[in-house]
């Protein structure tokens, strides 16, 4: 005679309960939640005549599988502050490796006909739109290098020509303009720009000492701002994990440590300058 | 049965709706809108949770954990005073609407 395995209703719960656990978006208190819900749903399909084990399916089928589960919670918490926050750390990690990359390697995006090209060089921090004319017989290139600059248009920027006669490489007349002041100003002081026009400085075309000096703050910043969006889910993660082990481990808190998280959670708020405070004295 | 965008939508002005009456939890919730729309409005059971937490995020409802008459420690939900007056900016909404559908639809009375 076949024997019917008796149902055990704890050792279920117990499955399902770590099965949450094991879903990195459900916290605690949303389990907690979830928990009651079922059991709500339980004690309906009981009270409709529904034996303990058919309760618990049906139960669970109603409130859906712990992967489902995570996925509505994901999302349900995925699109508060998160989008924004992650297009803003994006847009300065883009700006972060833009700058790490054009200090590393002068590299140029495109290249057209030999004797009038148009290139953009990312050099240093400086995104360059150069105007090439080469005279091939003088092997003179005649440069026309635009900084780009949103605010001031294409009008920031430096012009010279490059001699390369009888061997010799050297750039001669140079002639620098633009603003030092507006989003130019800005894009020197964050190390984007040089942080002036001089001949000098000019050939430098990245961060002087002094611009490195000052950006050192805004990515300071946009590290800062970074670390959560990345940071925060491999924490919360490794929280679930170590929960989990602990959960393995010791078992399912106590109903007195239950007890003593919801105080906290439910504690009267603290009066302000409650020591002028006299109640009927 | 309703579209699942107008179940999205509608979920919010739902929700507090229900706690205007009163606090509650989100397993009488779902039920009180399942026997309200007399079923039409099928929320699944695990879809409520984040809905409520949003809006507890966003300071429209409040929670706290209390042990319900079961013994069981349950959260519970209250209407906060940002989420009366949301709600009655929603009720404004969705009564435009109402109104407007009803006008082109020359309906007296809308049922579901």
């Amino acid at each position: 005679m076949a024997t019917q395995k008796r149902f055990d209703l704890n050792a279920a719960m117990e499955n399902w309960r770590q099965e949450l656990a094991a879903q990195p978006h459900l916290s605690f208190d949303h389990r907690r939640e979830l928990e009651d819900h079922l059991a709500n749903s339980m004690d309906e399909f009981r009270r409709r005549g529904r034996d303990e084990k058919e309760a618990f399916r049906l139960a669970c089928l109603r409130i859906g599988t712990p992967r489902k589960l995570n996925r509505e919670f994901e999302k349900g918490h995925g699109f508060g502050w998160d989008l924004p926050y992650a297009m803003t750390a994006g847009l300065l990690l883009f700006l972060g490796c833009l700058w790490v990359w054009s200090h590393c390697a002068k590299h140029s995006l495109f290249y057209g006909r030999p004797n009038e090209n148009i290139s953009v060089v990312i050099d240093r921090g400086i995104v360059q739109f150069q105007l090439n004319r080469r005279n091939v017989e003088d092997d003179v290139r005649h440069v026309n290098s635009f900084l780009y600059n949103p605010r001031a248009g294409f009008n920031s920027g430096f012009e010279w020509d490059e001699h390369r006669r009888h061997g010799a490489s050297g750039r001669e007349s140079l002639k620098a303009w633009g603003p030092k002041t507006g989003m130019a100003g800005f894009l020197a002081k964050c190390g984007f720009a040089s942080w002036s026009s001089t001949w000098g400085q000019a050939f430098s075309f990245g961060s002087s000492f002094r611009s490195r000096e000052i950006f050192a703050p805004f990515w300071f910043l946009a590290l800062m701002a970074l670390l959560p969006v990345f940071a925060q889910p491999i924490a919360r993660r490794g929280i679930r994990a170590i929960k989990l082990l602990w959960i393995r481990w010791r078992g399912e808190p106590s109903n007195r440590s239950l007890a003593v998280k919801s105080a906290l959670i439910n504690r009267e708020p603290r009066l302000k300058n409650s020591r002028q405070f006299v109640p009927f004295a | 049965m309703l579209s699942r965008d107008l179940v999205a939508a509608s979920s919010k002005p739902l929700v507090l709706s229900i706690l205007a009456d009163g606090e509650s939890y989100g397993y009488e919730i779902i039920q009180k809108v399942r026997e309200l729309s007399g079923g039409h409005i099928e929320w699944s059971d695990g879809t409520l949770y984040p809905v409520l937490h949003r809006l507890e995020r966003d300071g429209l409802i409040e929670s706290e954990w209390r042990q319900a008459e079961s013994g069981r420690d349950r959260k519970y939900y209250s209407l906060s005073k940002a989420g009366g007056n949301a709600l009655k900016a929603e009720r404004q909404q969705w009564l435009t609407v109402h109104k407007t559908l009803s006008k082109l639809w020359r309906l007296k009375n809308v049922s579901i």
